[in-house]
């Protein structure tokens, strides 16, 4: 009875302090009443302006000619709204595990990812796992049309050696962002 | 202007299709988009490995004694990327017309060039003429070879040579994907 009792105060305290907040007008030659307006989000991210990535023969060529590797970006716009900008990447490849590997079907060929932030050098990312916390300067959702991250995609000179002829490789890169 | 509005059309076509190809984000608790990647090379070819022989007069002396030929081979590496990991190799001389001749100035003696691969594959070399198809294998061999580059000195030959002299030549070898 007493739990009871308890309940119903606590209640009646939550209704008084929802009803302070919003003041009531008296009855006069002009009434004034106001309410408070909460706003409240949640934690939301966007990643937009990806683009695919095309190493095509002369490139590969020009590589595997001069013992570099070859490597491509793309600047892309990712938003976040925490408060610090922050973010972070969870890339993950369309080969065995996830791992970042393309393909023609018989044959897989390697890959590397890098993340660059609004400010920052690239960071290396890892199939599967969460990177360390990138920050991004967006202040909307796409970015008001510019770019805020840099991806980035390598592929070393020894496996160019592996590639064979008359064939493509290709693959499928998920960028998956999240705000924690 | 209809090639010119055609090829517009071309273009826009191509940019939508790889517009349609990325996925992009919608805002929200997480966000994921995706990329396609895609590679590919031309066929390449290499040929390493590559040593320089020398015929010492010891051993053409011996050669010429026993009535045998001088025989020199290399180990070097042949590499291609197509899938059968093939490859032809096109021999020339420095001597008249390509021929596989060597000389000290004045004058010239005849050799010989055999490549065999890895798979038994290929023989005596024609100068300037393409050889059978030979298989390679890893760019490099991994640092070692995967075919035999043989140069033979006729004991005939050998009996024509004269002393106090250096015979030299150059043996390009061409490698091709096809």
């Amino acid at each position: 009875m007493n739990f009871l009792k308890l309940s119903v105060s606590v209640a009646a305290i939550s209704l008084s302090v929802q009803a302070f907040a919003a003041t009531q007008g008296t009855p006069g030659p002009t009434s004034t009443g106001t309410v408070t307006i909460n706003a409240t989000i949640t934690a939301e991210v966007n990643i937009t302006n990806l683009n695919d990535f095309t190493f095509d023969a002369t490139t590969l060529r020009t590589a595997l000619n001069t013992g570099a590797a070859s490597s491509k970006t793309d600047a892309v716009c990712v938003w976040s709204n925490n408060v610090d900008g922050g973010y972070f990447i969870t890339a993950t490849g369309n080969g065995a595990s996830n791992a970042f590997t393309l393909n023609d079907g018989t044959r897989t060929l390697p890959y590397t990812v890098n993340w660059t932030g609004t400010s920052g050098s690239a960071t290396a990312l890892t199939a599967g796992t969460k990177s360390a916390k990138f920050t991004s300067n967006a202040t909307a959702p796409d970015c008001g049309g510019a770019t805020t991250a840099t991806l980035g995609i390598g592929i070393a000179n020894a496996a160019i050696a592996t590639m064979e002829a008359t064939t493509t490789y290709t693959g499928v890169l998920t960028l998956l962002v999240s705000p924690t | 202007m209809e090639f010119v509005k055609s090829a517009l059309a071309i273009l826009a076509l191509s940019a939508s299709q790889v517009a349609v190809a990325a996925t992009q984000g919608t805002p929200g608790p997480t966000s994921t988009g995706t990329v396609t990647i895609n590679a590919t090379i031309t066929p390449e070819v290499q040929i390493n490995n590559l040593n320089d022989l020398t015929f010492t007069a010891t051993e053409l002396r011996t050669a010429l004694n026993t009535g045998a030929d001088a025989v020199k081979k290399d180990v070097v590496c042949g590499f291609s990327n197509n899938p059968d990991r093939s490859y032809f190799v096109t021999a020339t001389g420095d001597g008249s017309g390509g021929a596989f001749r060597l000389t000290d100035g004045t004058r010239s003696i005849a050799y010989s060039v055999e490549y065999l691969d890895g798979f038994g594959n290929g023989g005596a070399l024609t100068a300037g003429t393409k050889s059978v198809a030979h298989r390679g294998s890893d760019f490099n061999c991994g640092g070692s070879g995967n075919a035999v580059l043989t140069i033979n000195l006729a004991n005939s030959v050998i009996g024509s040579m004269e002393a106090t002299t250096t015979y030299t030549g150059v043996l390009t070898l061409l490698v091709t994907p096809t």
